[in-house]
């Protein structure tokens, strides 16, 4: 009689263990997945400030270098391009498009004079550098939980409760493209 | 002050052994982030009298009692291959500066070297000021007085604006007539140092019956407070414990804003 609650107890002692890795596993693959998630909603925030800055940036551009159309349009086609890209990927994308199409569009403004001592343009200068500061720590944390969750992924239990917690897509990185940083070349 | 620096050194390799186990990889490449600083001014690079440095941490530590908000005053020598603004954000999420969940910290970095200095505002800070304020601060308070060499009144008229503003947007003042208040209200606030005290006694008490002994740990222990009360010899973790007499940073996170400038 005594064998048998022993084993009996050994056996609940074992279920229930299984069930604590197992919930824990579990819970961990989730709490990986909403951290990509909650750390990309941050990065959207900027990247959306970011462009909600482009149409008075563009209009006062425009006020003074009216035949710059080429590098207007480009923008503004990315702007509008922003609103119908769905996935991360595509919405890195149209990022690193945006932010060279910036960075060329304010050293175009470099060669007006005019321009360039505008008040309402070195606000507006002033602020996109702020949101530039800003995306880049977004991105960093952005990465940071990205590379959490896909090297969590990519462990022998990692696997087995991601798909258990129907998280099986890998994570997108933000690769900031090199060029994006470097200045531009332009062609006159 | 290179002592000291050197000491630091020291202090950051024994540690970088461990932390390089927990921490992720980013961190290891660029210049490396003192693990704790030395209460609200950290003068890495020697530029502050010590008057000055006694007046902005009296002003910052008034301000901290009545708003919360923590602000961080840190010079060094170079933050070079990273930019100023990189560095900041770094030293920023590792110190952790501000309360958490208010995110209401500041910080003032200095990089002589360089010829930059940058602020940077926590998230709850952003509105009370502005990068274009914060530009303003580094460019019109600061950088007039770094390019005479005069250093130390630059740092103190730029962190006592910044306190200022901080002070504005609680709607509070800030007298500094506080300092005699606020060390007995830092004292009283550490219950590390508390514990540590009476775990002391505990032991002194129950190993030997000696008053010698008593009073000899007493009387170190009472350095130790008074030592720790501006260096930050202090106890707690990286995630904003107890460090001195100062009640150490306190989980604040920064987005990124902030201005500044060189010279």
């Amino acid at each position: 009689m005594k064998k048998i609650w022993i084993t009996l107890g050994v056996v609940v002692l074992v279920l229930f263990m299984t069930f604590g890795w197992y919930k824990g596993g579990y819970n961990q693959a989730i709490a990986k997945d909403e951290e990509v998630k909650s750390a990309w909603a941050q990065v959207d925030n900027q990247l959306q400030r970011r462009n909600d800055l482009i149409p008075n940036l563009i209009s006062t551009v425009k006020g003074f270098a009216s035949h710059e159309k080429e590098i207007f349009t480009e923008v503004t086609r990315l702007r509008s391009q922003w609103g119908k890209s769905a996935s991360v990927g595509q919405k890195v994308e149209n990022a690193n498009a945006m932010g060279g199409a910036l960075s060329r569009l304010l050293l175009v403004a470099e060669n007006y004079p005019q321009l360039k001592s505008n008040e309402n343009f070195l606000a507006l200068q002033a602020q996109l550098e702020g949101t530039e500061n800003r995306i880049a720590v977004e991105r960093m944390r952005y990465n940071r939980s990205v590379k959490d969750f896909n090297r969590f992924q990519r462990l022998f239990f990692g696997r087995f409760f991601a798909s258990q917690a129907g998280v099986t897509e890998p994570a997108v990185y933000f690769e900031a493209v090199e060029s994006a940083s470097e200045v531009p070349e332009v062609k006159f | 002050m290179t002592k000291k620096i050197s000491k630091f050194t020291k202090f950051i390799l024994t540690f970088s052994l461990f932390f390089s186990l927990l921490v992720s990889s980013t961190l290891a490449q660029e210049v490396k982030i003192p693990t704790r600083g030395q209460g609200y001014v950290s003068d890495f690079a020697g530029l502050l009298k010590p008057a000055d440095k006694m007046a902005i941490t009296k002003f910052a530590s008034e301000l901290e009692k009545k708003t919360t908000a923590q602000l961080a005053v840190v010079t060094i020598q170079s933050t070079q291959p990273e930019t100023i603004q990189g560095f900041s954000v770094r030293l920023f999420d590792q110190w952790k500066i501000g309360q958490k969940g208010k995110d209401n910290g500041a910080l003032i970095l200095v990089a002589v070297n360089d010829r930059k200095a940058w602020i940077t505002t926590g998230y709850g800070l952003e509105g009370a000021i502005p990068d274009v304020i914060a530009t303003k601060v580094v460019q019109k308070k600061m950088i007039p007085y770094f390019k005479g060499g005069q250093y130390s009144q630059g740092i103190k008229e730029g962190s006592i604006f910044v306190i200022s503003l901080i002070a504005k947007e609680y709607d509070v003042s800030i007298t500094g007539q506080e300092a005699q208040v606020y060390q007995t209200v830092h004292r009283k606030s550490s219950p590390l140092q508390m514990l540590f005290t009476i775990l002391m006694f505990i032991f002194i008490i129950s190993s030997r019956s000696g008053f010698l002994g008593y009073f000899l740990m007493g009387s170190l222990l009472g350095g130790r407070r008074r030592g720790g009360y501006w260096h930050g010899t202090g106890f707690g973790g990286a995630s904003g414990g107890f460090s001195g007499g100062f009640g150490g940073f306190g989980g604040g996170m920064t987005g990124g804003g902030g201005g500044g400038g060189g010279w």
